[in-house]
């Protein structure tokens, strides 16, 4: 083209970045010819094209060649400016099977408009979604033949990847309110419950959707349960801040279940320190109207007051040893033999003999016997077996289906004499242990000595 | 000289310790009272009724025992409650009735009883 007339092309197609690549291009060697055959219509509208505003570009001629303006250079990227009379498809080949059919139907003289379209453009070498508001037009030769389409438009990615990043961010914000609300409803309904444990396993259940749910102290791996401290939950499909939310609960729920545990161990301690001070003063006040009996009846046969002390004194320590014993042992039991030692303790032991198994009593059952055998003992050295040398005790027992059977037989005792009246210890041997442990007993004085007969129920064995 | 407090009344005594049963009967004879018992098992007191009144022990072979208790009540018999615990074992039912502690003094109890029975 002589310069001239570049110069006057110059000026009717402006002083824009793009006046000068079109000017300069060699459209001799494209479809559309040189561009001095090139029609004032097609002159004008490159003119329109080149100054507007938004992005656009001219697909002319049936092999839709690319002319377009600075703006759309922009969105060319990397294309431009080989672009530039390129058939579009060859420009654009990845978008073709958006594009092609579109151009098809505007090639038939419709109009196409989208709103943020989505282009997956390789503008600098890889793929990357774009969103266009564009619109197809088509462009009519001289006769009114659709003879190329006009495509305008406005990216739009920035404003969709910022509405993305905007409806994210405010899922994650809801979710997270979410999660705060169940963590805080939680809190609110372990605090107020009795059952921490169920309301737990309730609300875990309800809130992911799943079940199984169980609080183990050891928990073991079971195929398709979670396992999250010392909670297990069933369900299919846990995402991570779900499993992340789950911790944090069983973290709420264990520390609550714990703390009911303890205030349940510390209130059964209470009632029981109640109970124990119950039974305390049942048992002190108990024992003082066995004593003031003891002080009272110990004057039935007392000579003088020394006399009266010593059987007091007597009998009161043999009561405070079962007493001691009592209270060593309160849910084992007594040994029928211990018991007979400490009772004659005080006696030579040359002329004892004691025979039978190890049997065991009930606390009660234990006082009142130990109360008869110091009878037993006190009265066998005043009058039986163990008053002097020749005298000879034996004390066995054996145990059967019906309960204790104990033989206390003196012998070698040679001035026998059955009491004419009933005293203390043998109240206390032929009645109280009647009636306190449902005891049968008989007391035989036969020519060498005393023989009595003590059977206990099975109930006051331990 | 009056009358003995208890005269010609009966009196049944439910108490699982020999001499304490022993004291209280001792006690109520010599107020002029008829003992029924004593009796170391509900089962047996119950068997034994009626009485004008009764005393009542409550712990019996380590149990509560208010079995006999709500049977007076039903049947109008006053009775007076006799313990080595504290008042505070009561159940409400009963809390109003009047409560011996051991151990027990004789014009105490005998006093008791002719409150009971006025």
């Amino acid at each position: 083209m002589p310069k001239d007339a570049l110069q006057q092309r110059n000026t009717e197609l402006g002083n824009y970045d793009m006046s000068a690549h079109v000017l300069a291009y060699d459209w001799a060697a494209t479809p559309l010819g040189p561009m001095q055959d090139w029609s004032p219509r097609r002159l004008a509208l490159v003119d329109t094209v080149l100054s507007h505003g938004f992005p656009m570009i001219a697909l002319l001629g049936p092999d839709l060649v690319q002319v377009y303006n600075d703006g759309y250079a922009q969105i060319l990227g990397g294309k431009h400016p080989g672009g530039l009379g390129q058939p579009t498809q060859t420009c654009w080949p990845e978008v073709w099977h958006i594009n092609g059919p579109i151009y098809a139907r505007v090639m038939q003289g419709d109009v196409i408009t989208r709103e943020d379209g989505l282009y997956p453009l390789a503008r600098s070498g890889q793929l990357k979604d774009a969103w266009f508001t564009l619109t197809y037009s088509p462009i009519r030769d001289d006769l009114g033949a659709v003879d190329g389409v006009l495509v305008t438009m406005i990216e739009t990615t920035a404003r969709i990847l910022a509405e993305r990043q905007r409806d994210e961010t405010l899922a994650q914000l809801q979710e997270a309110e979410q999660r705060q609300r169940f963590l805080l409803e939680l809190s609110d309904r372990l605090r107020l419950s009795d059952d921490p444990e169920g309301t737990a396993t309730r609300m875990i259940a309800a809130h992911f959707g799943a079940s199984d749910v169980r609080f183990v102290k050891d928990p073991q791996p079971i195929e398709g349960v979670l396992t999250v401290g010392g909670l297990q939950a069933r369900k299919q499909g846990w995402t991570a801040p779900e499993i992340a939310l789950l911790e944090q609960a069983a973290e709420r729920a264990l520390a609550a279940i714990e703390k009911a545990r303890a205030e349940a161990a510390l209130r059964d301690a209470l009632d029981y320190q109640k109970l124990l001070l119950a039974e305390l003063q049942h048992r002190v006040r108990n024992s003082l109207g066995i004593i003031g009996l003891i002080a009272e009846r110990s004057g039935d046969s007392a000579p003088d007051a020394a006399g009266y002390r010593a059987t007091f004194l007597g009998r009161l320590g043999a009561f405070a040893r079962v007493q001691a014993a009592v209270t060593r042992n309160p849910d084992q039991g007594l040994d029928l033999r211990g018991i007979l030692l400490d009772e004659l303790d005080a006696f030579p032991p040359k002329g004892l003999h004691l025979d039978g198994k190890p049997v065991l009593l009930k606390p009660r059952a234990a006082e009142r016997l130990t109360l008869a055998f110091h009878e037993l003992a006190t009265n066998a050295a005043k009058y039986g077996a163990l008053r002097d040398e020749a005298g000879r005790l034996s004390v066995s027992w054996s145990v059967d289906a019906d309960g204790l059977t104990i033989i206390w037989r003196e012998t070698g005792v040679p001035d026998v004499t059955t009491p004419t009246r009933l005293g203390f210890g043998s109240e206390i041997i032929q009645q109280a242990l009647a009636y306190d442990l449902g005891a049968s007993t008989r007391m035989d004085y036969e020519a060498d000595g005393l023989c009595c007969h003590i059977r206990l129920p099975t109930r006051q064995l331990a | 000289m009056d009358a003995p407090a208890l005269a010609d009344r009966s009196v049944l005594v439910l108490e699982d310790e020999y001499f304490i049963a022993r004291q209280i009967c001792d006690l109520l004879t010599a107020a002029g009272g008829r003992v029924i018992g004593p009796f170391s098992s509900v089962a047996d007191a119950l068997a034994a009724l009626p009485a004008d009144c009764a005393v009542l022990d409550i712990n019996l072979h380590g149990e509560m025992q208010f079995q006999l208790a709500d049977r007076l009540e039903e049947q109008g018999v006053p009775f007076v409650f006799s313990s080595g615990y504290d008042r505070a074992v009561l159940p409400q039912r009963h809390a109003h009735r009047p409560f011996c502690l051991k151990p027990m003094l004789s014009a105490q109890l005998i006093g008791m009883l002719r409150t009971a029975l006025r």
